[in-house]
């Protein structure tokens, strides 16, 4: 058969414009790295190499139950028929599929499973609720939790029988894998104690954490890990909740919706779940429009209503909305016709303007009917769209990251040639260098010294602006649940068994969020201009000749300013304790309840705020560090051509040092080239390479 | 609206209890409870149909009613609650939860009254169904642009609850949170519609969702019933059957027969309940309270008292505030009008005289309550004239008794 619509295309994959991309990078480095031999030199160009080739796009498909997230990635992959899907709620567990591994894994797969601790954990997760917003969890609630839980245990412990406490923590791996085997964890499968339809299906699932499969990168253009997640939206708490943890594991985001329902309540709060993790590469992926009828009438209001919301919601950020079927995408790729309503793929087909051969789609080959399929699917918009966003991803990070650090050290390089040959053109022979070892060991100290000192004193203004946040927000925490105390002991007094309480906590994430990233802006902009200023203050510690030599070298602000908020802790839901329980709390009064209550929404806060601070801290000082080490390194390289440690002694020959200035010269020559298609790249990627002055 | 009265003695019993017991504010729990008994006897059962947005609620309730009045469409509507009752002919009007009075302008289409923004429109059908129950199609929730407690509110003024869900995502944790919600007494009385089993990917394996269904919420509902809204409006055209067969297939039959089943049930619920509380409460009180009725019965010339100093206020009140509204002169001369009436209703006052009195002042209520007034200048002039009769006949009236 050689019907394109089977086939994926060629120079079109997935992340092809990015990989080109990434490896004309790596191409101009072997050059560079070819040209300057410089050991030093290759330290500081190792780990930016590293982080090019093994830099791992990660898109997520998440979305409310049924949506078709798990068809849709099985069609994205070119993987008919391999994640499993069905009716009823059915996924279960995070699964990766993993294309072009950077560990060189290729095939087979690991199901991790849980371990105690982790277990504990989600069994106690499960005592929290997984409705974000909502907040409190009611009685009845907690009960109907428990129950899921426990079932959830006894369902485990009924298909696994004594195996299960010894697979608790284990991992299963797999050279080959297929269909069957995956089933067997990651989907829910038929309840064990019915007739069942298929036995393995379903056997490890309740146990198992996550899922990683293993492919060749084809039909991808670039690394790339596509995860399948549990639908959001389950009366099956637990699986929201698992979806949840993992959101942050991923950059790019499929959010799949149902066309029967286009944008609900349910899909506003995952995106703004997203916003909060600063996530916004989203694309929006509206599914089975081939089960609406007569859509044509309603296809332009649906995307616009979808957009307006969405917009509205992200505060003017534009999504791509695709309008699209997983059903029609299967089809075109596997040619089973079973779930399709071919009228409705001609109705459609026609409103989108595709060609129809006379007759209409009844009179078409198979080729041609699934090539129709595949364009009306939405399919290819959307692999368009994810090869823009990864690109546009990468741009901001890794690998603008990489061109510019690239830049800077590639200009540095042909700095230090220049010094080198300036001393072996020079008449009055060699030896005549700016610095003595003596010299250069002062400087190199008075650099470091100063170095240090403004260091630690950028990391101290840190932790006090840090510490200073942490009152603040607690303080807005301690505010708003005391507010809270009064009309909750009102509410409480006339509360009855099974009815709910609702405190709106979403206020309070807001504000929590709000102050937080506000700050957090702040503290990196302060680092930011700290950093920059001391790049100054260091240089201006010398002589303008050796300025002069210095004037590529800065202190690297890349890893500060690609460090962003995470406001995730605080969407967290937030548990109502009332430990006496039901029953014993009824016989205290409402005021000491409300009192309980209200300490655990502040506890909690303050957990939650203390969290967003503490890592975020952490990784600011390593970022500052980690600048100042590279600085030194690059400072010390100068100042030592310039101490001519790269300069043959003294007696050497006329001939000898003609020689070398010929060697030096050609370097030179190499190396310009190599920063001018640099700073080419660097330009393509949308990034600032002038010096400041 | 039928009117059952004629054969229901308890009926007319709550009726005189609830009119004897008009005036007292005290008799506070019993009145409302005698009046709530009283509707739910006087008027069909009412039946909500709930469930998300683009559930497939409007769908259904056309084809049960037998119009397309209600657009249905995949995108979520904005029309409010939609109560039909029935109705000789076909009517379009809007309420207000709080009001009492009904409003009874009407309108040519749904849109034209949503403009209003309503609490609820109102329809009146000939539809043979609507003789057995109300059908209320209510907003769909999880809609981010639609709170839904508004929608929970409304369902507290049905007796049967008829849960719509779409089969493709059938029962997801948003609605079973906004079932739990609802009040006790309707999930009792709850049909679970799984819509959309038409389509390909669901006939396939219906046997497994309905298992699944069946396993999670047989317990809570009357009834899960799989429907398929197009194979269901084809057998059913403008509200009869004419393919039997595909009717039963597209589950319409099963869900008639359901909702037939619960209005029997809550009718007989509401007359047990009626029943027991004449027996317990209203007939040891019912003497006591006709005697004291008798004996506060107004006189004639109390209540042409009472006119005249209404209608001196009103004319004071004009007098001393030159800038008072047509509007406002208006709706102080129909609370003169109702204020009167209230006092004509008292169930001591009888004969010839006092119908025709009552039979004057109800129409001229009318007249204020359609505003069928002329425009302009000549309203308020016209409004006036009518009081001026109405004095007149009152005055009449009292001059005959004394
Ligand atoms: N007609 C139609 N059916 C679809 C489409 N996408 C998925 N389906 C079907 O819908 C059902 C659910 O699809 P899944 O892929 O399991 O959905 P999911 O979002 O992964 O569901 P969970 O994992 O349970 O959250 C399956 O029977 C699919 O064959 C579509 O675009 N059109
Ligand atoms: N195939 C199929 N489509 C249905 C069925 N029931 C409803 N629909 C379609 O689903 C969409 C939504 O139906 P509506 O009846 O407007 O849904 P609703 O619950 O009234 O929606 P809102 O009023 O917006 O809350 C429409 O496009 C209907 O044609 C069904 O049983 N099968
Ligand atoms: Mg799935
Ligand atoms: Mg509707």
């Amino acid at each position: 058969m050689n019907d394109q619509a089977n086939q994926p295309r060629v120079g079109q994959a997935i992340g092809a414009s990015l990989e080109a991309t990434k490896q004309n990078l790596l191409d101009v480095t072997q050059r560079f790295v070819a040209a300057d031999a410089d050991e030093e030199l290759r330290d500081r160009v190792e780990p930016i190499v590293d982080s090019l080739t093994s830099h791992f796009s990660k898109v997520a498909f998440v979305g409310q139950v049924k949506a078709g997230k798990s068809t849709l990635v099985n069609c994205l992959t070119h993987k008919a028929d391999l994640l499993p899907s069905d009716i009823n709620p059915w996924t279960t567990v995070v699964t990766q599929l993993n294309f072009g591994h950077p560990s060189g894994r290729h095939s087979g797969a690991i199901f991790r499973f849980f371990d105690d601790a982790q277990w504990d954990r989600l069994a106690k997760r499960g005592g929290r609720l997984g409705e974000l917003t909502e907040g409190l969890l009611e009685d009845y609630k907690k009960e109907m939790l428990n129950e899921q839980v426990e079932a959830m245990r006894h369902r485990a412990q009924l298909r696994l029988s004594d195996q299960f406490e010894t697979l608790l923590g284990k991992a299963h791996r797999f050279e080959k894998v297929n269909r069957s085997v995956i089933e067997r964890y990651v989907c829910s499968g038929d309840a064990p104690q019915e007739r069942i339809r298929n036995p393995q299906a379903g056997r490890f699932n309740d146990i198992t954490r996550v899922a990683e499969i293993y492919f060749e990168q084809e039909p991808f253009g670039t690394p790339i890990c596509v995860m399948d997640t549990p639908g959001i939206n389950d009366p099956l708490l637990i699986r929201e909740e698992i979806t949840q943890q993992h959101l942050e594991n991923a950059e790019y985001f499929v959010v799949v919706l149902s066309a029967h329902q286009p944008l609900t309540e349910s899909d506003v709060r995952l995106v703004r779940i997203l916003k909060a993790l600063k996530r916004d590469q989203i694309v929006v992926f509206v599914n089975r429009i081939d089960e609406i009828h007569h859509l044509a009438e309603d296809f332009e209001e649906l995307r616009g209503r979808v957009k307006a919301n969405l917009n509205n919601e992200l505060e003017g950020l534009d999504v791509p909305v695709l309008m699209g079927s997983a059903a029609w995408a299967n089809y075109s790729i596997t040619g089973d016709e079973s779930d399709i309503d071919p009228e409705a793929l001609e109705e459609f087909a026609k409103f989108r303007g595709v060609e129809l051969p006379e007759g209409g789609l009844e009179n078409a080959d198979e080729p041609t009917r699934r090539a129709i399929a595949r364009q009306v699917s939405g399919l290819t918009e959307l692999e368009d769209t994810l090869s823009t966003m990864l690109l546009n991803g990468a741009k901001s990070s890794f690998l603008g990251s990489a061109a510019s650090a690239l830049v800077s050290l590639s200009r540095q390089s042909s700095e230090q040639t220049k010094i080198r040959l300036d001393y072996l053109s020079q008449e009055s022979g060699p030896g005549r260098t700016v610095l003595t070892p003596e010299t250069k060991e002062e400087a190199i100290k008075l650099v470091r010294d100063r170095l240090s000192m403004r260091a630690h004193a950028i990391t101290q203004a840190g932790r006090n602006a840090w510490a200073k946040l942490l009152t603040n927000l607690e303080g807005d925490a301690t505010k708003f649940a005391k507010a809270q105390q009064e009309g909750l002991a009102g509410v409480l007094a006339t509360l009855k068994r099974g009815q709910d309480i609702h405190i709106d906590l979403d206020p309070l994430r807001d504000r929590l969020r709000d102050n937080y990233v506000k700050r957090f802006d702040e503290i990196q902009n302060r680092i930011w201009l700290d950093l920059r200023a001391l790049s100054k203050e260091l240089r201006e510690l010398f002589d303008p000749e050796i300025e002069k030599r210095l004037r590529h070298i800065n202190i690297e602000t890349l890893g500060v300013l690609s460090l962003s908020p995470r406001t995730d802790p605080l969407y967290r839901t937030v548990t109502l304790d009332l430990s006496t329980g039901w029953l014993g709390s009824l016989f205290e009064s409402s005021g000491t309840k409300a009192e309980k209550m209200v300490n655990t929404i502040q506890v909690q806060f303050a957990d939650m705020c203390r969290e967003l601070i503490e890592s975020r801290r952490e990784e600011f000082e390593t970022a500052v560090e980690r600048s100042a080490n590279s600085y030194i390194i690059d400072v010390t390289r100068i100042l030592e051509e310039l101490a001519g440690k790269n300069v043959s002694s003294v007696d050497t020959s006329e001939a000898k040092r003609e020689a070398d200035a010929a060697e030096a010269q050609a370097q030179l020559e190499l190396t310009e080239t190599v920063v001018k298609e640099l700073e080419g790249i660097a330009e393509e990627l949308g990034l600032e390479t002038e010096l400041d002055d | 609206m039928t009117d059952n009265s004629s054969h229901m003695p308890e009926l007319a019993v709550l009726s005189e209890f609830l009119s004897l017991t008009a005036q007292e504010e005290s008799s506070g729990g019993l009145h409302d409870e005698a009046h709530r008994l009283y509707v739910g006897l006087h008027s069909q059962p009412r039946v909500a149909v709930a469930g998300e947005f683009s559930s497939g609620k409007s769908s259904l309730v056309n084809l049960l009613v037998g119009t397309d009045l209600v657009q249905t469409s995949v995108l979520a509507s904005r029309l409010p609650t939609i109560l039909y009752e029935y109705g000789t002919e076909q009517k379009i009007m809007v309420g207000w939860w709080s009001d009492t009075a009904e409003d009874k302008r009407e309108f040519a289409d749904l849109d034209s009254a949503a403009e209003l923004k309503p609490d609820f429109i109102r329809v009146t059908l000939p539809a043979d169904i609507l003789r057995m129950v109300s059908l209320i199609d209510l907003p769909g929730t999880n809609d981010p642009l639609r709170a839904k407690e508004r929608t929970l509110e409304m369902a507290d003024n049905a007796h049967i609850l008829l849960w719509c869900t779409n089969a493709v995502q059938a029962w997801r944790e948003t609605e079973r949170r906004t079932w739990s919600q609802l009040p006790g007494q309707l999930k009792e009385n709850g049909i679970l519609v799984i819509t959309h089993v038409d389509l390909p990917s669901i006939r396939k394996s219906l046997d497994r969702l309905m298992k699944r269904m069946t396993d999670e919420l047989s317990s809570h509902f009357h009834a899960l019933i799989p429907f398929q809204s197009p194979k269901a409006a084809k057998a059913r055209k403008d509200g009869t059957v004419s393919n039997k067969t595909a009717w039963e297939e597209a589950g319409g039959a099963q869900l008639l027969e359901n909702i037939a089943t619960l209005a029997a049930t809550v009718r007989k619920e509401s007359l047990a309940s009626a029943r027991a509380l004449i027996e317990k409460e209203i007939n040891p009180r019912l003497e006591a309270l006709r005697a004291e009725a008798a004996a506060s019965v107004p006189k004639p010339g109390e209540i042409l008292e009472e006119w005249r100093s209404t209608v001196d206020g009103i004319v004071s009140r004009v007098e001393g505030d030159k800038s008072i509204g047509t509007d406002e002169f208006l709706s102080l001369c129909r609370a003169a009008v109702q204020d009167v009436s209230r006092m004509l209703e008292h169930p001591g006052l009888e004969g010839p005289a006092v119908a025709a009195l009552k039979a004057e002042f109800r129409g001229a209520a009318h007249m204020f309550d359609q505003s069928r007034l002329a425009d302009g200048d000549e309203g308020p002039e016209e409004a006036a004239l009518i009081l001026l009769q109405l004095g007149y006949e009152l005055g009449s009236f009292a001059a005959q008794d004394g």
